[in-house]
């Protein structure tokens, strides 16, 4: 990221991504609240 | 127009330091945008966590039976717009790593940017949920929100908080900020916080991610209690931690000229207050009619421990009752803040361009440059008297060994633009660009620094509207 708003959109939606399908795979499909 | 330059070349002996009574030995830590996107990968993973959170509390069935899918959107929602309120709060939060890379102007363009997506989908997440529930109890939507706000827990609060923020939201409206006092506005800011925190409970015992797993619910707490100590923290531990330690009190009030106030400013300790040529802080002075009202000023010589000096032009109530300000009086500060600084050179050498008042800061600037930057100054005023702290920029211009041109006269013939740049800047290419001025002025110089091929990383400029 540089002061010029240059902002790394695609580290910012890889992690993203990241995030998601690790968090994913750990908590499972447990279906929310009973 | 009148042109006025004048060269201080490497033949001529360098002279001291404009006013220079013993300089500050620290200026501020060296910004480190490594740390700033390693945050940055933070919060796209936070995103990420915060939308698996939603996606693995349902089921196909859930997501099948009557009112599912709304419900299903209403919940992701719900939860994406409460993570990016939370990044909104972090962007205005000062953390100082933060800000030395970013700056206040940009954290704030930042946070201007994001904030219609946290309000749309707290909204969106409002009415999905309503068509969900109302879908499931087959009843009416209208009905639907009696029973959401008088019967869930919290959701009275919960629902107060969406008003506010939707309140918050209307306010920055450029078209409706433009009507309203600057002290209103951010009032009604500060309500975001209220908003907030009203409505945290209801997503720890409604939500269907949250709902049994104690886990997530002390993980996503976490988050907001951080998130608020950062607040506390720097917004409001760090300002009253310097004040108190520094404990700055006005000294003397001059005129520069017509309008032209410099406040010189005392207090312990100053050389322990880590400020580069260019930054600003938020001035509160603690008088019975200004105490409420910090102001952004930028210094206009580096600290002289036991002195600091801020410079400003009336153009407001605040900053016209400066020259009515008494010796003695207490001051509170917040910053330095700002990224228009030497940190940010990216080329050898340095071109200055100023107009009006925004010579202040580019005078600091100016005298906390290396010496090889060998700069280029222009400073564009529509009479000569405009040209403010004249005879120090000239000083430091000649102890830098740089070049100074005095553009004078209306915008249309003294105007800073490609033409002019070019003729009297011929080494543009291995210059940064600094422009400090009005809004305007700023733009058009930007403009034209662009399109004389000058990359953005190496245009630097601090917008004087806060």
């Amino acid at each position: 990221m540089t002061r010029g708003g240059q902002v790394s959109a695609s580290m910012l939606f890889l992690s993203g991504l990241r995030g998601f399908v690790y968090s994913t795979a750990s908590f499972g499909w447990h279906g929310g609240a009973p | 127009m009148s042109v006025r330059s004048a060269r201080f070349d490497a033949s001529l002996p360098g002279r001291g330091r404009t006013g220079n009574r013993g300089r500050a030995p620290s200026g501020a830590a060296p910004p480190r945008p490594a740390l700033v996107k390693a945050a940055l990968a933070v919060v796209g993973a936070g995103l990420g966590v915060t939308m698996a959170l939603a996606v693995t509390a349902e089921t196909a069935s859930q997501l099948s039976a009557p009112g599912g899918r709304a419900t299903f959107g209403g919940n992701i929602t719900g939860l994406i717009g409460t993570y990016l309120a939370l990044v909104m709060v972090l962007l205005v939060s000062r953390i100082p790593f933060v800000e030395q890379v970013l700056g206040q102007d940009g954290l704030l363009r930042w946070h201007r940017r994001l904030a219609p997506w946290p309000i749309s989908l707290l909204i969106a997440h409002a009415l999905l949920l309503t068509i969900g529930y109302a879908q499931a109890s087959r009843s009416g939507a209208w009905h639907e929100v009696g029973v959401v706000i008088t019967q869930y827990p919290d959701m009275l609060m919960a629902t107060v908080a969406l008003g506010l923020m939707c309140l918050a939201g209307t306010i920055s409206i450029r078209a409706v900020r433009r009507r309203l006092r600057r002290e209103t506005w951010w009032l009604v800011h500060l309500y975001m916080y209220l908003a907030l925190a009203l409505s945290f409970a209801h997503v720890i015992v409604l939500g269907p991610s949250f709902v049994g797993h104690p886990l997530t619910q002390l993980a996503w707490s976490a988050a907001w209690l951080a998130t608020a100590g950062l607040v506390l923290c720097y917004r409001f531990g760090l300002p009253i931690v310097r004040s108190l330690r520094h404990r700055l009190r006005v000294v003397e009030v001059r005129s520069e000229g017509p309008g032209v106030t410099s406040v010189i400013v005392g207090g312990r300790r100053l050389d322990r207050l880590a400020v580069s040529g260019g930054q600003f802080f938020l001035w509160r002075f603690l008088t019975r009619d200004m105490w409420w009202q910090a102001h952004p000023y930028s210094i206009s010589a580096l600290p002289r421990p036991p002195y600091l000096r801020l410079t400003v032009k009336a153009v407001g109530d605040h900053s016209a009752a400066l020259a009515r300000l008494r010796p003695g009086t207490a001051i509170a500060i917040e910053g330095p803040y700002g990224a228009f600084t030497r940190h940010a050179q990216r080329r050898p050498r340095a071109l200055l361009v100023a107009a009006g008042i925004g010579v202040t800061a580019l005078r600091s600037l100016l005298e906390d440059l290396p010496p090889r930057s060998a700069p280029v100054v222009i400073l564009r005023g529509s009479r000569e008297r405009d040209l403010v702290l004249r005879a120090e920029v000239t000083e430091l211009v000649r102890s830098h060994r740089g070049t100074l041109h005095e553009l004078v006269g209306d915008r249309e013939r003294a105007s800073v633009n490609e033409r002019t740049i070019s003729y009297l800047v011929p080494d543009l290419a291995d210059r940064d660009v600094f422009v400090c001025g009005p809004e305007g002025f700023v733009a058009s110089v930007v403009s034209a620094a662009r399109n004389l091929g000058v990359p953005s990383e190496s245009i630097h400029h601090e917008a004087f509207a806060l």
